[in-house]
């Protein structure tokens, strides 16, 4: 009775928690393979993408900046400013210290966009300043509904900028020439002009409502295993009285034990103490237990880390490639630890 | 009779323990996470920055672009009832106390937002550049404003002097609520 008392307190339990968290469950997406793109949207060519890739691998070993650039279908229920800001300190964008990143965020299907500094970038490239650079060269193209060109415009200009802001001396065609030497030097085919691109795009992880979703499954179902073992263990610790036995009972159950320890393999015998004081009860008939080696911890990369793809380390748990991008990525990247407090653009007067 | 037993001694001993705890543990309790609150409203989460960024900072921020947008306005539109009011208001939010500054922020918003729309209908988009820049920078620090960590921690504060026995402690010492700048 007290069991399914239990199970049923765990099940309306597990169920009211996952009422509770299922708002906080509403995430942004996670980091794509290669860390400085993620084209969910499937608006930007793989051209765009490595200029995107190896400007900010230059731009990040110059001076830490990075400049995100992210597509996605719709921010949902979300405002797309909260979006943003979530989605940026989530993926720790730009360096630590300086707090120098920048994300470019387009929600095609909303037909809206956001721009956001980071931290230390805005007190040099501020709301405004950004404002002028969208309208000049993002909004135009947006509008237009070429998303590509209007990527591709913007990504350069703001790259120019925090270059030039940080006095990194590196420039957008310098990116482009270690995109060729990339494709070059991994292309199938002889000649680079000759080839023709016919795979799709890194992708991040569209599902975050499955992943989260599996996550908060799996701490159900553990929280109702917890309770049904310690409803058991509550209700077999009731069922059994340890009475006091005498000399000639221990004896009889010791021998008994011996014999079926001695079918089991690996298991020292339980020595009863001899009796030594009136009173005296045996504590345990059964085998001791023997402690359990810890388990080894899988440490794994925090949120925000993503490598993998041809040439990089590690993996991330949320990012994989669809429909077979040409080189699985470019060489995976990850954030610098940086953040934002706000303060961004986004499409229309603000 | 004892000492210890005298009920006199024993009544004077109760009411300067209930006054201790009042005014001593709980009193200056709640005083203390008040001024906790308040040294993130005016340094923020992180002092060491080599920016100010904090609610203070911000509405300092804001108040000045404010002023920006009066000034580059005035070019389009000259000086009108819009303009004195956002200038007012900005001043209001650059220098007063924490109420004073509530409230006149909650009024500052709407009032650029006029600004905005008047200075639209009167010139061409291309014409009011710095305008808008200053606009936007306003608009910048509005979205800090309401994502400061600031705001979670006088929600925090706030809701302890809503409860018992912080809402008799508070009600006794005379602490108010916390304004929070529409975060």
């Amino acid at each position: 009775m007290n069991n399914r008392k239990a199970l049923r307190l765990a099940i309306c339990f597990a169920a009211a928690l996952a009422l509770m968290c299922a708002p906080a469950l509403a995430k942004v997406v996670s980091a794509g393979t290669d860390f400085f793109y993620l084209d969910n949207a499937n608006v930007m060519s793989e051209a765009l993408e490595g200029e995107i890739y190896f400007c900010n691998q230059l731009l990040d070993k110059a001076c830490g900046a990075q400049i995100v650039v992210v597509t996605i279908d719709t921010t949902g229920t979300e405002a797309i400013d909260d979006y943003a800001y979530d989605l940026f300190n989530k993926w720790r964008i730009g360096d630590q210290k300086q707090q120098n990143g920048l994300l470019i965020l387009l929600a095609i299907g909303d037909d809206n966009y956001y721009v956001l500094p980071g931290t230390g970038l805005e007190s040099r490239f501020s709301a405004g300043y950004i404002g002028e650079y969208v309208d000049e060269y993002l909004e135009p193209n947006f509008a237009s509904g070429d998303y590509e060109a209007a990527v591709k415009k913007f990504f350069e200009a703001v790259f120019a900028r925090v270059a030039d802001t940080y006095d990194a001396n590196v420039t957008v065609s310098q990116g482009v020439d270690a995109y060729k030497k990339f494709v070059a030097a991994n292309s199938e085919s002889d000649s680079f002009g000759g080839y023709e691109w016919t795979g799709g795009h890194a992708r991040g992880d569209e599902s975050e409502e499955s992943g989260g979703s599996a996550m908060l499954g799996f701490v159900i179902v553990l929280i109702i295993i917890l309770v049904v073992v310690m409803a058991k263990r509550n209700s077999r610790r009731r069922a059994v009285r340890r009475p006091i036995v005498s000399d000639d009972t221990a004896t009889m159950i010791m021998a008994d034990q011996l014999l079926r320890n001695a079918s089991r393999t690996a298991r020292p015998p339980h020595i009863i103490p001899t009796r030594t004081a009136p009173g005296y009860r045996p504590f345990s008939f059964g085998a001791p237990s023997t402690p359990r080696s810890s388990r080894p911890t899988v440490s794994r990369p925090s949120s925000g880390f993503s490598g993998g793809g041809l040439f990089g380390g590690g993996s991330s748990s949320s990012s994989r490639s669809s429909g077979g991008s040409h080189f699985g990525g470019f060489g995976g990247g990850h954030g610098g630890g940086g953040g934002t407090r706000g303060g961004g653009v986004g499409r229309g007067r603000h | 009779m004892r000492f210890s037993e005298n009920r006199k001694v024993a009544f004077v001993a109760l009411a300067l323990c209930v006054v201790i705890s009042l005014f001593g543990f709980g009193g200056m309790g709640l005083a203390r996470e008040r001024g906790k609150v308040l040294k993130v409203y005016d340094r923020g989460t992180e002092p060491d920055l080599d920016i100010r960024h904090s609610m203070d900072a911000y509405l300092d921020a804001a108040a000045e672009k404010a002023q920006e947008m009066v000034s580059e306005a005035e070019l389009y539109i000259g000086k009108t009832q819009t303009t004195q009011k956002v200038a007012d208001l900005a001043a209001l939010v650059a220098d007063s106390d924490l109420d004073t500054r509530y409230q006149a922020w909650t009024d500052l918003k709407g009032a650029v937002d006029g600004l905005y729309n008047a200075v639209q209908r009167a010139t061409d988009s291309d014409q009011f550049a710095q305008f808008k820049i200053a606009y936007r920078d306003f608009n910048g620090a509005k979205d800090k404003i309401e994502k400061d960590e600031y705001h979670r921690l006088a929600a925090d504060y706030n809701g302890l002097i809503g409860s018992f026995p912080g809402g008799l402690v508070a009600t006794v010492t005379g602490q108010g609520t916390l304004n929070t700048f529409g975060g």
